[in-house]
């Protein structure tokens, strides 16, 4: 376990010193920004939404959450994609792989690295939330629900970043991998509901990881959303600790 | 210590180690040798549990790669080729990182890499540990790499090239240095450079083509090693061709190249194996009534050796 | 040697062993991440199955309240929810308004089984429900559909018969009989016009139930019924018209002989006349008074003749058509006035000859003025025999049939002219009126589907229809309760109840009986004068929107007219409150009435009493009562309960203060402006946490003529007291005025306002709507006393309120219909039903306005200065990386 740590500690201290992850971070930002003070508006999607921070509207950052529920499929995996690639490109994985740790270790300190990143990249987001609570009185537990629904949605956008990282050593590959995964598991069954007649509407739409995510952005705590992304971030995880493992006996 | 019994890698339809077996005791420093592809790296990374063999066996200090690898990690130090290692940290945080990786607790870490780091001459300039890897020279890496195998006291040192890609001066260092490790640890090396080998190892494992061609101390190849022999006479008196003619008829002559030297012509001649020829060169040169002024044997050489295995791998591919 | 090549046989087992292991190896990942994947699908089963679900909302309401989950809990039919959100109005966009329906009507379909949620955002989606309704409804309103239907038919059958006619009468032969009425022009474009009309509306119903969304069958039918009486009406009049013509011939034969007698007589007369008058070219009589003396006799004599024949006339044609013939008229006047006129004149002449032989015997003046009549009479002769002439021609044209004209009253004489199209009209009309009325939810959803962003509930055959004003009502304004024109578009959520409420009107029986208690005698209008009606200042009458909505609430209404019945009607097991409504103040009995009227009296009250004190709950209505003036005298405003009330629980209501909002003025601090529109409507939500008035803090109500409830102090009634709806002390600018009269003088002098206790007004805090309970003979017993009456009338829920908005112009909101929610929920209390009290809309607090200069810092904070600070920091770290 304290090699995990040093796994994961090694692991953000390569996001801090790396300029990608600073520009991500940066655009991350300022996408949120963007959508917080101006909204959005995609003709061709049909997509039109207000600015979140005006007077009038209600207090909440809960339209902010459902966009970037969409928005992070693409900037997570673009976040994990070095994950393994870069240390299969460098060959890094070799000194890695033949040092006393397990495999389990490696994946589970990478994920761990990965997540405090990324739980920085959500505090940072509390610039926005700060500027709810000044101008409005928003409801704290539409609030740490919707957080607390970020965490776990993030936790498992990492695990399958991670996992497609582990797959190829070219990180675009890995990246691009990752989003189609999550483009799919997200936006992509949503239009397969659409699509499906009524009776698999109901089944489909539960593979949907926005639709447990929703259940936290509008503050309601249900085990179900929370059992899905526990197990999915396992489930990824896992695999890509067998995919690890698969060098040592291919 | 280290033991290996048929084994055999395949990469997909490529043979890339062909049913090697081979012990080493504790404490001996070994050469691997071998041209490039000869599977020396192959072998390596199936010694250090980084790839499994498609058969066969390999156990390090009793414990089996396979399936005891993680015992087999901890007692080995492994350096790879390239030498790999995280640009963006710095000398003393990697190997702290590295140390950590080992197990060594938070008391014993920083001892263990500042004597690592003092073995492998890393502590001389005063900020060397301070400097990021990505400004280190190939030279600095590497001795970075070897104290990275060094900081758990392993009983294994396996090091692929380790002097791959250094300046004389550098190369001088590294075998200094290796030389001196092979004092408190069993050391497998590998390498494509003769001389190097020579000189550092007690033992040498001849590889080509996947296959172990011979293996034991230098002197036993040598005698291992058998060549054709050459008898090289530098005469004058006669057109060269004419010479050359007279001696292949000489019993036991193989072949004759005739070349200019000066104004004297030289011949090689090539014997059988084992064959001395020079009485019956002398003779005949001395019957025709040339003029002598050379007349030496050689006899094959382990370099020759050598370059014939390549030549007979590069064919066999 | 240390380097040894080894070749045992135990290599080739090893080797053996390392593939298998090698497999295995293999073969258990694939199977471990079988199981794994496995284990994921299996474990987020199990959990879907049983889950635990929390809702942490503190504030606002996406999930549910309790009072909706109970009504649900209730309803154990399958239902269907379907919103319909398609408003292209700005101030309705869906975007805004659905997602906050959408989540509530998601958690109510995971609250309970058996409910389908559609979200229509799409017209054609839109179509498709009102088809699907369109059905529902068609099959209800089979009845009206198949007399539409059949009228159309009607139409298809009986056009052409109409247009057939039409051209029968066009041919009708010139010169034929009826053409001296004009009649068959006046048929052919009556038929023409009927056939119009007839197409016309079959038209229209056509249009309307091919177009409308949900056709209005009770209007339609309501139509078809006006059009089939007018054609009825139409061709009944039109074949008894025919039917009287036809019996003119007959009638003017038999008339004949009297009628040439008549008018014989008359030229004769007046012949005879002229004959003693002689003629113009004749000498002079030697005795010219004698010659005038029997020359006035017989002038006069032909004058009665004249009217005799006059009258005959009028006899003979009475008020029937005759009036209307060709030939009833001579040159411009009817053959009567004709005689009228000639025995008018002639009448002249003979007051004349008479009135001059009376003044004078003189030869000569007496031989001018037979000179004059020898002139004169010739004419008149002439007339005579012209309008005789022209009484023949009448008779002759009269008596006259010509073939055509015989066939068809031959056919009008057997009375079946124009059957053959009435008959039907008649039947069709007929079953028009027996159809049987729509179901009330039915006509309520015809009425209501056509509106913007509804949401539509369908509970086995019943469908309702919740409307956007009821899931979205206005929010009440923020600080104040003024309603301030720049927040109108501000409106709360308040779906969950809406939807929930509706359902349960929808499903559940009445549980409450309400008995609208008031003390009136309304005799009959033609008795008005002498017995005026007795009644309170608010009237059963004008409760109809009350009565409506009380049984939309699910429950029963019943009536206790104090004056008429000693007790109120007895229940079925169901709890009843009493909506007592202010009685009229006992008047002196005029002198002289004999009968005994019912009176107001403290006896009345008691009844009342009595029935409380059984066990029953009440609600008391009160208000602002305005002061009658006797000359300069203004008579105290009376309640009949007041003293009840202050007895008996101790709460004083003061009817005769009233409840004004004012503005503060910033010019003159201290002092207030009434502004016009808050008198009649006065905003106040200041509910208080009483479960009566919570849910309704944040919505937005008016109120007309309320008047302040305080409690009396050291009343030993045992009553426990609390506020529902109070005005908290600090509100400075709202007060209860006691003198209207300068008031309304202040406001027109446009002078200052503030209160002045010295002449009676009441500062808050007081109290505008109060609960009381005590315990009587070990039970308890609940009152509430609503002190804001008027407002719970007809024409102030009905009629639009009326604000000034801000160019000054007149603008008008819908009328405060959310008032009566204060009337349910205080019914819903006292029937022991807090339960189903709707949860008020969530209070949520917007974001607060935000200065622009603010919103500018804000943006560039978020927009450039965070972003750019991610930058400077990763810039920050390289760099000291680098060294």
């Amino acid at each position: 376990m304290r090699k995990v740590l040093i796994l994961a500690r090694r692991e953000l201290s390569a996001y801090f010193y790396s300029p990608m992850a600073y520009v991500i971070a940066a655009l991350f930002l300022l996408m949120v920004g963007v959508i917080f003070l101006w909204g959005v508006r995609v003709p061709f999607l049909k997509i039109e939404m207000e600015p979140v921070f005006r007077s009038g509207a209600e207090a909440t950052l809960r339209p902010l959450f459902d966009v970037l529920a969409y928005g992070l499929a693409v900037v997570v995996p673009l976040l994990t994609m070095r994950l393994v690639a870069e240390e299969l490109r460098s060959g890094t994985i070799e000194t890695l792989m033949t040092a006393p740790v397990t495999d389990a270790a490696v994946i589970l300190g990478k994920f761990i690295g990965a997540f405090v990143l990324y739980l920085l990249l959500l505090a940072a987001t509390g610039v926005f939330f700060a500027l709810i609570v000044v101008f409005g009185k928003p409801d704290w537990g539409v609030a740490g629900m919707g957080y607390l629904g970020m965490v776990l949605l993030g936790a498992a956008y990492i695990s399958v970043g991670l996992f497609a990282s582990t797959l190829t050593r070219h990180q675009l590959v890995a990246g691009l991998i990752g989003i189609a995964v999550l483009a799919f598991f997200t936006g992509g069954l949503y239009l397969v509901v659409l699509a499906v007649p009524a009776e698999y509407a109901q089944t489909v739409a539960k593979l949907n990881m926005i639709t447990y995510f929703a259940d936290f952005s509008r503050g309601v705590f249900d085990t179900r959303a929370l059992v899905f992304f526990l197990t999915v971030t396992a489930f990824f995880l896992f695999i890509s600790v067998k995919v690890l493992e698969s060098r040592r006996w291919r | 210590m280290i033991e290996v019994k048929h084994l055999t890698k395949y990469y997909g339809r490529t043979l890339a180690v062909d049913d090697i077996s081979f012990y080493i005791d504790a404490g001996s420093v070994v050469g691997f040798l071998g041209p490039n592809g000869a599977g020396k790296t192959t072998t390596l990374r199936m010694l250090t549990c980084f790839m499994p063999a498609t058969s066969g066996s390999a156990t390090v200090a009793d414990y089996d790669v396979f399936s005891q690898s993680l015992q087999v990690r901890s007692r080995v130090g492994y350096m790879p080729e390239n030498v790999p290692l995280y640009p963006e940290m710095r000398v003393r945080e990697y190997l702290m990182f590295r140390a950590a990786l080992r197990g060594l607790g938070h008391k014993r870490r920083s001892s263990a890499v500042d004597r690592a780091a003092e073995r492998c001459w890393l502590a001389k300039p005063e900020d060397m540990m301070r400097r990021r890897i990505d400004q280190l020279s190939r030279g600095y890496r590497q001795r970075v790499g070897l104290a990275d195998c060094l900081l758990h006291e392993p009983e294994v040192l396996v090091l692929d090239e380790p002097t791959i890609g250094l300046d004389p001066a550098q190369v001088r260092e590294m075998r200094n240095l290796i030389r001196s490790l092979g004092e408190n640890h069993t050391v497998i090396l590998s390498s494509h450079i003769l001389a190097e080998v020579e000189q550092i190892c007690s033992r040498l494992v001849i590889i080509s083509g996947g296959r172990i061609v011979a293996q034991g101390t230098s002197s036993e190849l040598r005698r291992q090693v058998s060549g054709p022999s050459r008898v090289i006479v530098e005469l004058k008196g006669g057109r060269p061709e004419q010479m050359a003619a007279s001696v292949a008829d000489v019993g036991g002559v193989l072949d004759v190249q005739h070349t200019r030297a000066g104004n004297w012509t030289r011949l090689t001649v090539q014997c059988a194996e084992e064959a001395d020829l020079r009485q019956d060169v002398a003779a005949l040169v001395t019957a025709k009534g040339y003029q002598l002024r050379e007349l030496r044997r050689e006899i094959g050489s382990l370099e020759d050796f050598f370059v014939q295995m390549t030549y007979e791998q590069t064919t066999r591919d | 040697m240390a380097v040894k090549p080894e070749k045992s046989d135990s290599g080739k087992s090893t080797s053996r062993d390392l593939k298998a292991s090698r497999r295995a190896a293999g073969v258990n990942v694939v199977i471990s991440i079988a199981v794994a994947t496995a284990l994921l699908i299996v474990v987020n089963v199990i959990s879907n199955k049983k889950s635990y679900r929390c809702d942490m909302e503190t504030l606002g309401r996406y999930g549910l309240s309790d009072s909706a989950e109970k009504i649900l809990g209730q309803i154990d039919q399958p239902v269907r929810l379907t919103s319909i959100y398609t408003s292209t109005k700005p101030d309705r966009k869906p975007q805004e308004y659905l997602p906050r329906l959408r989540d509530m009507m998601g958690e109510i379909a995971r609250q309970k089984s058996g409910v389908t949620v559609v979200n229509v955002t799409s017209d054609r989606a839109k179509a498709e429900v009102l088809a699907r309704l369109r059905r529902v409804l068609d099959e209800a309103a089979a009845d009206h559909h198949g007399i539409i239907k059949d009228f159309q038919i009607l139409d298809g059958k009986q056009g052409p018969q109409y247009e057939g006619l039409a051209r029968q009468w066009a041919e009708y032969p010139s010169g034929g009989w009826l053409e001296q009425f004009r009649t068959p022009k006046a048929l052919e474009a009556a038929m023409g016009a009927t056939r119009k009309q007839l197409r016309e509306t079959a038209m229209e119903l056509r249009l309307d139930l091919a177009a409308a969304a949900l056709p209005d069958y009770p209007d339609m039918v309501l139509r078809v019924k006006g059009t089939l009486k007018e054609l009825q009406d139409r061709m009944k009049q039109i074949s008894g018209g025919l039917r009287k013509l036809s019996a003119l011939p007959e009638k003017a034969a038999k008339a004949k002989p009297e009628l040439t007698t008549a008018a014989d007589q008359v030229k004769t007369a007046i012949a005879k006349a002229s004959g003693k008058i002689g003629r113009a070219d004749a000498p002079m009589p030697s005795n010219p008074q004698k010659v005038l003396e029997a020359f006035a006799a017989n002038v006069r004599q032909a004058a009665d003749s004249a009217q005799l024949a006059a009258a005959a006339l009028e006899r003979f044609a009475g008020e029937g058509y005759i009036l209307a013939a060709r030939s009833w008229r001579f040159e411009r006047a009817t053959l009567p006035h004709r005689y009228h006129r000639l025995a008018a004149e002639l009448n002249r002449i003979a007051d004349q000859t008479e009135g001059l032989l009376r003044i004078t015997a003189k030869a000569d003046v007496q031989k001018q003025l037979i000179t004059w009549a020898r002139q004169r009479m010739p004419q008149h002769l002439a007339q005579a025999d012209a309008v005789r002439k022209a009484v023949n021609r009448l008779l002759d044209e009269l008596t006259k049939l010509d073939e055509p004209t015989k066939k068809i009253f031959a056919g009008v004489k057997q009375d079946n002219y124009l059957q053959a199209q009435i008959k039907p009209l008649a039947e069709l009309l007929a079953r028009a009126g027996k159809a049987k009325p729509m179901p009330e939810h039915l006509s309520e959803l015809i009425e209501k589907i056509g509106q913007d962003n509804i949401v539509l509930i369908e509970i086995g055959d019943i469908a309702g229809v919740v409307g956007f004003d009821e899931v979205w009502p206005l929010a009440a304004g923020r600080q104040t309760d003024q309603a301030d024109e720049d927040d109108q578009g501000k409106r709360v959520f308040h779906g969950d109840s809406a939807v929930c409420a509706k359902m349960l009107s929808m499903t559940a029986e009445p549980f409450a009986e309400i008995v609208l208690t008031f003390f009136e005698d309304i005799p009959p209008r033609y008795l008005w004068q002498q017995r005026p009606p007795l009644v309170g200042p608010i009237i059963s009458l004008q409760l109809e929107t009350i009565r409506q909505r009380l049984k939309k609430a699910n429950l029963k209404v019943t009536e206790w007219n104090i004056a008429k019945q000693p007790k109120p009607p007895a229940t079925k097991d169901m709890p009843q409150v009493l909506l007592i409504l202010p009685p009229p103040e006992p008047s002196p009995t005029p002198p002289g009435t004999p009968q005994q009227r019912p009176q107001w009296s403290p006896d009345e009250a008691a009844k009342v009493r009595k029935v409380i004190d059984g066990g029953t709950s009440a609600i008391f209505l009160a208000g602002y009562f305005y002061p009658r003036y006797m000359g300069r005298v203004a008579m105290p405003a009376y309640y009949g309960f007041g003293d009840y009330l202050r007895n008996d629980w101790g709460i004083d209501v003061k009817v005769a203060l009233r409840v004004i909002q004012t503005r503060p003025d910033p010019l003159n601090p201290g002092t207030f402006k009434l502004p016009i529109h808050t008198w009649r409507h006065m905003p106040l939500s200041a509910f208080t946490d009483h479960p009566v008035g919570e849910p309704l803090k944040a919505r937005r109500l008016y109120w007309l003529d309320v008047c302040p409830i305080t409690v009396v102090s050291d009343s030993k009634t045992g009553a426990i007291i609390k506020d529902i709806l109070a005005i908290p002390k600090g509100r400075c600018e709202m007060w209860a005025i006691s003198d209207i009269k300068s008031l309304i003088g202040k406001v027109e002098q446009s002078e200052p306002l503030d209160a002045d206790p010295n002449s009676g007004d009441l500062l808050p805090p007081f109290a505008v709507a109060v609960e009381a309970r005590k315990q009587i003979k070990g039970e308890q017993v609940r009152i509430i006393v609503l002190a804001a009456g008027e407002s719970f009338t007809d024409y102030y829920l009905q009629n639009p309120m009326i604000r000034f908005s801000e160019g000054g112009t007149i603008a008008y909101d819908p009328p405060p219909t959310a008032d009566v929610d204060l009337l349910i929920n205080s019914v819903y209390h006292l029937a022991g039903r807090d339960e189903y009290i709707g949860a008020g809309p969530a209070i949520v607090e917007p974001i607060e306005q935000i200065a622009p200069g603010t919103m500018l810092g804000v943006k560039i904070l978020c927009g450039i200065a965070v972003p750019m600070l991610m930058f400077a920091i990763g810039i920050v770290v390289m760099i000291v990386r680098k060294r």
